[in-house]
């Protein structure tokens, strides 16, 4: 089902047969995003069924709270699907609650850990610390960065995708790639530095832990 | 550690998060594929079965529950209060026997003004006083059905008509007439406008275009007991008759 900016701004007018052509639209992304977030962090006992609906009811309405102000913030033209920006806000969401255990009391305790590689001479424990640390580092920055400024994350880091392509992509000129480039490297260590303040041994960890 | 390699742990943690689930999963979610399929991508996982829990396509009752949630907390879509009031039916023993006259004082909900409906039905022999009775008319009886808006209704307005008939809807292909104001009108006979014999409730939703409710249906007791409800720019009205030959 593709789904328009038209389709969209009906939603967002109230007619009913839009707001469940979008719901039925995106209710998948939105499940598969929130379930794998809470999947990975999840805790015995908990009934994930129960608790991916409640998520993806949130979201939704997250969506159109406010008079729709995240869902009218997808622009197109800054070359992320309809289904990636509201994926991105579903997972925003996800893990903000998930932190804040505001209406979810899971925790935040890992199942399973990151496959990060290990380097040779890391004691176990130590490695253990750091694939924790980054993965906290990670969840903590997609909580926090617009979907917008996740898309250029993932186009310039997890892609690794030139500066010039992702001004093709996003239809931004390349100072602004720059810049947005430069503001997601010093949120991040905002946020490092806010996680080092609140388990103290973060400033030491990473580099004992230093691949 | 610098910002360079911090941002590259960081996107590796969250490419291989995101690498570490088969996209069969996803393909479940969106009822692309069946749950054996999806149970065969989790290749025995021990926990195959919280997974397939968790990516399991949330059902059309969970998605309409959404949908209200999200009209209910928007402003213009929040339910309207039927605030009053039935005049009804003053039977006239001729030309019009039963006149039936339904205002549903209603907020403005989506642009769609107040609504009142107006059944007209020209048989003289029964008449209803209340909403849920049954009125009664021949089948060749002139039969009218109103609706007409409190104040001008500009823009676009559509309107829906069904049978129900022991609880079985059908489309009711009646022409409605809708005038530059706002108001529909529906007439003819029983037999004319393809109303069959026997008790059988009409159904008509006035709406902006594309506002009319999938799921009516759910909403034809509280429209008959009120006079009609009303949701996000639409009005729907239920008149129950017995036609006879």
């Amino acid at each position: 089902m593709e789904l328009s900016p038209q389709d969209v701004d009906a939603a967002l007018a109230g007619r009913r047969d839009a707001t469940r052509r979008l719901v039925d639209g995106l209710t998948p992304v939105v499940q598969a995003r929130v379930a794998r977030i809470l999947l990975r962090r999840r805790r015995a006992g908990r009934d994930i069924r129960q608790d991916v609906q409640d998520l993806v009811q949130d979201v939704f309405v997250a969506l159109f709270a406010d008079a729709g102000r995240v869902l009218r913030a997808w622009d197109q033209r800054r070359g992320m699907s309809l289904r990636n920006f509201v994926g991105l806000v579903a997972e925003r969401l996800a893990l903000s609650r998930l932190r804040t255990h505001k209406r979810n009391p899971w925790t935040e305790e890992p199942v399973d850990g990151l496959d990060v590689r290990q380097s040779a001479g890391d004691p176990p424990e130590v490695e253990v610390a750091s694939r924790e640390l980054v993965r906290t580092l990670a969840d903590r920055l997609r909580e926090e960065l617009t979907p917008l400024a996740m898309h250029l994350f993932r186009l310039l880091f997890i892609e690794e995708r030139s500066v010039a392509d992702v001004c093709a992509t996003m239809h931004m000129g390349p100072d602004a790639v720059y810049a947005w480039r430069s503001r997601i490297g010093k949120r991040l260590r905002r946020i490092a530095h806010d996680i080092g303040s609140e388990q103290t041994t973060w400033e030491q960890t990473p580099k004992r832990g230093r691949r | 550690m610098k910002d360079d390699e911090l941002l590259a742990r960081v996107a590796e943690a969250v490419k291989q998060e995101e690498e570490s689930v088969d996209p069969r999963l996803d393909a479940f979610a969106a009822g692309e594929i069946d749950e054996k399929a999806a149970r065969e991508a989790l290749s025995g996982a021990a926990d195959a079965d919280a997974v397939l829990a968790a990516y399991r396509p949330l059902d059309q009752k969970t998605r309409h529950t959404i949908v209200e949630r999200v009209l209910a907390d928007r402003p213009a879509a929040r339910p309207r209060r039927v605030l009053a009031l039935r005049l009804l039916l003053l039977g006239a023993p001729t030309a019009v026997a039963v006149a039936a006259i339904v205002f549903v004082a209603l907020l403005p909900p989506g642009g769609l003004p107040d609504y009142s409906d107006e059944l007209m039905a020209g048989d003289a022999t029964v008449r209803g006083t209340a909403t849920t009775a049954s009125t009664r008319l021949h089948v060749d009886s002139r039969l009218e059905w109103v609706l007409r808006p409190a104040s001008v209704s500009p823009g676009h307005i559509e309107v829906q008509t069904f049978l129900l008939k022991d609880g079985v809807a059908t489309a009711w292909p009646v022409t409605a007439e809708i005038s530059e104001q706002g108001s529909v009108r529906m007439v003819g006979t029983a037999r004319s406008l393809g109303v069959p014999a026997g008790e059988l409730d009409l159904v008509a939703i006035v709406s902006r275009r594309g506002a009319a409710p999938e799921d009516w249906r759910t909403m034809v007791e509280a429209a008959r007991e009120s006079g009609g409800v009303s949701g996000a720019g639409f009005r729907l009205f239920v008149r129950r008759v017995t036609v006879h030959e």
